[in-house]
């Protein structure tokens, strides 16, 4: 094994992807990322990382920068939060629908309005249709471990899409967990050394990504969708990969925590998945039969598994740390409602808390399995549960 | 469907959408639409190259020491004739445009 | 090798045939700095005139024999930062990446990521044609277009004449950013323009070289199309396009012999018809001080 660390979450993200040998890096500072950059920074700067550090004057550039050292074969990294996501919007989108594999971080943080600095989940869901595969991590181990299995789901030829990490700002981003990281002989065994293609050759022109008619474009859609679903199976396999080489294994798409027999189960996603399960051996000391299952993979969304994993149960809720405008709930969901095709057999809720860097507690927690207790035996659809501090 | 057939499949889907693509885009040859073309009249012509230089499709080229005009692409701008030096080149109607 | 030798010899790197306008600015400059460029090159460029034209291919015949990738309208620059960055780390430093671009993304759109492109050294050419508007799209006006140009998004009416502001001067702003090289050009000048890319694809080796071409548009400025040639010739005789360059630092200016003015130079263009005396004499300072000005830069 490697050495045992105390680092913050932006530690373990700029770690874990400079194990990963990145040829070239450009990423902008911006709360609560910074410390990203600037520990990339500091390793380029002082000899401990061979890579490119382009000092980019945004975001926008930021993920051109890298679109352009991709599109020459290079394997790539950047990370981002809030403002600085909706600012890159225009090359993020590009990026994964031009299929060219890269890994970001993404420290989540609440869209300004309000003015905000602090921790959500709005950042990383405002862009689910952008057509990247999307994680979200629970602990800072995680975090690192993630970013090895990133790039392996990433440059799989049955993927080939870019792959968003991400995790809470500041409750991830900036506290510390203990951590075993890998030496770099480890990291090279796991993620062998980038074989990706050049686009922009002059050994072979061609026009990258010319004006496209519709016809041709539709079949480039369903490409990516049929990706998307191929990259569940390479997701499984990465999560077992990892397991046999690390010995630690974090379920794939989704998380089933004490779910076997439960009654009841909470959804949730991220860091709060922590302050979750300690609700639920709190609510299980009690007698109530209550689960979590932690959504790990947003994209491609695990409808199948979680269906599964949902049969038989009496109700659930799921704990969004963001809000869908237009829907009065939460947009995690949303989506677990569309999966689960029977939803109405089952009493469920939406519950919604966390927003702007507001805790999300474990007092939170237990009134959400307090309610679902509560409405066990009455299927269908019951009001938003709004996780506030009053 | 095995992989493998359906990769044959798609790949024949794809060559044919093409084709298809690519003669729905038509001729892009000038010639039928291009309303004048520069003649130019070589006994007066000193092969000085003004017309090569300012011609923006590349149509004119030069054939060892003597300057032609090709017409592939020439849309009649009427550029070349205008900065000749010496008014060797003029512009006439295209004789395959269609009124 | 005279220029015109140059040309002669050297291969076309994009094929014949465009949907360029007739008497195109753009696609000329576009073609010299491909062929100088040559094959062993990655070109970008953004939508705009030339990606409109089928630089990139379209109908499966035509377009660029060389790698090349229509950019997003705002980030040629740093897309290329990329590319060039990518390139320089396989020791592949003999790969020209260059970029050619409207002023609309030069100008507006892209300025953010080419300033900071610039400000980092970049090893890349970025190549400008400006036409002083969005053309492709429509003629609509960009922060280049000059003072009381008729334009589809600043048309001379009743309640107001045209174009407001004059032309903001990008070539100038670009020389402050340290960069390898920095010249402005005119298609008329083609030996000088022919010189301008070959030097700029040299200091690209170095770091960021950066070329501001004057490019006529007879369909959005309304004139025959067979004139641009002579529309461009008389832009730099009236100073509107002076021809200089900042060659690491040191400024040289190229004397202008048979200056015309500024209203000799509107006649006969049709975005200019309605300009009012007032507009003609204002027009007239900017050019008249801006040529002061690169005058002291270019002093010894």
């Amino acid at each position: 094994m490697g050495k045992l660390v105390a680092m913050t979450g932006n530690t373990a993200a700029y770690t874990g992807a400079a194990l990963c040998r990145p040829d070239l890096i450009a990423a902008y500072p911006i709360t609560p990322q910074s410390s990203v950059v600037e520990g990339l920074a500091g390793m380029v700067y002082n000899g401990k990382l061979d890579a490119s550090f382009v000092q980019v004057e945004s975001e926008h550039s930021a993920m051109s920068v890298v679109q352009g050292a991709a599109a020459a074969g290079g394997r790539v990294f950047t990370a981002t939060s809030a403002q600085g996501l909706a600012l890159m919007y225009e090359p993020y989108f590009r990026m994964s629908t031009l299929r060219i594999p890269m890994v970001m971080a993404l420290a989540t943080r609440e869209m300004t309005s309000p003015e905000t600095i602090w921790s959500g989940q709005q950042d990383a869901m405002s862009v689910r249709e952008a057509g990247w595969i999307q994680l979200f991590c629970e602990s800072n181990q995680e975090i690192l471990d993630m970013m090895l299995q990133a790039y392996r789901i990433a440059e799989d030829p049955r993927v080939q899409l870019p792959v968003n990490v991400c995790y809470d700002g500041f409750y991830s981003s900036h506290l510390i967990e203990g951590l075993d990281i890998p030496s770099q002989a480890e990291a090279d065994a796991f993620l062998p050394a980038y074989a990706g293609k050049t686009y922009l050759d002059p050994g072979q022109p061609a026009a990258l990504d010319p004006l496209t008619p519709g016809e041709l474009m539709m079949h480039y859609r369903k490409n990516h969708l049929d990706a998307m679903k191929a990259a569940q199976e390479v997701i499984e396999e990465v999560d077992a990969k990892f397991a046999a080489q690390f010995g630690r294994s974090y379920g794939g798409l989704i998380e089933e925590y004490k779910t076997e027999d439960a009654d009841i189960v909470i959804v949730t996603i991220g860091g709060m998945s922590g302050t979750g399960k300690d609700a639920v051996d709190a609510a299980r000391e009690k007698g109530i039969r209550a689960g979590l299952i932690k959504l790990r993979f947003v994209r491609p969304f695990p409808a199948e598994k979680l269906a599964a994993a949902l049969r038989g149960k009496k109700a659930f809720a799921v704990v969004d740390r963001s809000v869908s405008f237009g829907w009065s709930c939460g947009p995690m969901y949303m989506e677990t409602r569309a999966a689960v095709v029977d939803a109405d057999s089952y009493a469920h809720f939406s519950a919604i808390g966390g927003l702007g860097g507001a805790d999300l507690s474990y007092g939170h927690m237990r009134s959400v399995i307090e309610k679902l207790d509560a409405i066990k035996n009455e299927p269908g659809a019951h009001d938003t549960l709004w996780l506030m501090n009053d | 469907m095995a992989a493998d057939t359906q990769k044959e499949v798609q790949a024949m889907l794809y060559q044919e959408l093409i084709l298809a693509l690519r003669d729905r885009a038509g001729d892009s040859d000038s010639e039928r639409w291009r309303v004048v073309r520069p003649v130019m009249d070589k006994g007066r012509c000193t092969d000085c190259g003004a017309c090569i230089e300012f011609c923006p499709m590349a149509t004119i080229f030069a054939d060892g020491a003597v300057i032609r005009i090709r017409y592939e692409g020439c849309i009649g701008c009427g550029i070349c004739a205008v900065n000749c030096r010496i008014h060797a080149i003029t512009m006439e109607p295209s004789p395959d445009w269609h009124n | 090798m005279s220029y015109i030798d140059v040309l002669k010899q050297t291969q076309n790197v994009m094929t014949p045939g465009s949907s360029a306008c007739q008497g195109c600015g753009g696609e000329l400059i576009l073609r010299r700095v491909m062929q100088i460029a040559g094959n062993n090159s990655v070109f970008a460029v953004p939508p705009g005139c030339m990606a409109g034209a089928g630089v990139d291919g379209w109908n499966f015949s035509n377009g660029c024999t060389a790698p090349i990738h229509i950019t997003l309208l705002d980030n040629t620059a740093s897309f290329m930062s990329g590319v060039s960055e990518m390139y320089q780390r396989k020791g592949r430093q003999d790969v020209n990446i260059v970029a050619i671009a409207g002023d609309g993304a030069t100008a507006d759109c892209g300025f953010q990521s080419l300033s900071g492109a610039a400000e980092r050294g970049t090893k890349m050419l970025y190549v400008c044609y400006d036409n002083e508007g969005y053309m492709n799209t429509g003629y609509q006006r960009s922060s280049t277009t000059s003072l009381g140009s008729s334009t589809s998004t600043t048309p001379a009416g009743a309640a107001i004449n045209g174009k407001e502001q004059q032309q903001k001067y990008v070539p100038l702003i670009m020389a402050m950013h340290n960069i390898e090289y920095c010249a402005t050009a005119s298609p008329s000048n083609m030996a000088d323009l022919v010189a301008k890319i070959q030097k700029g694809l040299e200091a690209s080796k170095r770091g960021f070289a950066y070329l501001h071409v004057f490019s006529p548009c007879p369909t959005g400025w309304k004139f025959a199309p067979d004139q641009s040639i002579a529309v461009a010739r008389k832009a730099v005789a009236a100073n509107l396009c002076p021809i200089w360059e900042c060659d690491k630092g040191v400024f040289k200016l190229t004397p202008n012999r048979r200056p015309i003015t500024i209203a000799e130079f509107v006649a006969g263009i049709g975005k200019f018809k309605k300009l009012t005396e007032e507009e003609i004499a204002s027009i007239q300072s900017l050019v008249d001080e801006r040529w002061a000005l690169l005058e002291k830069l270019a002093a010894e």
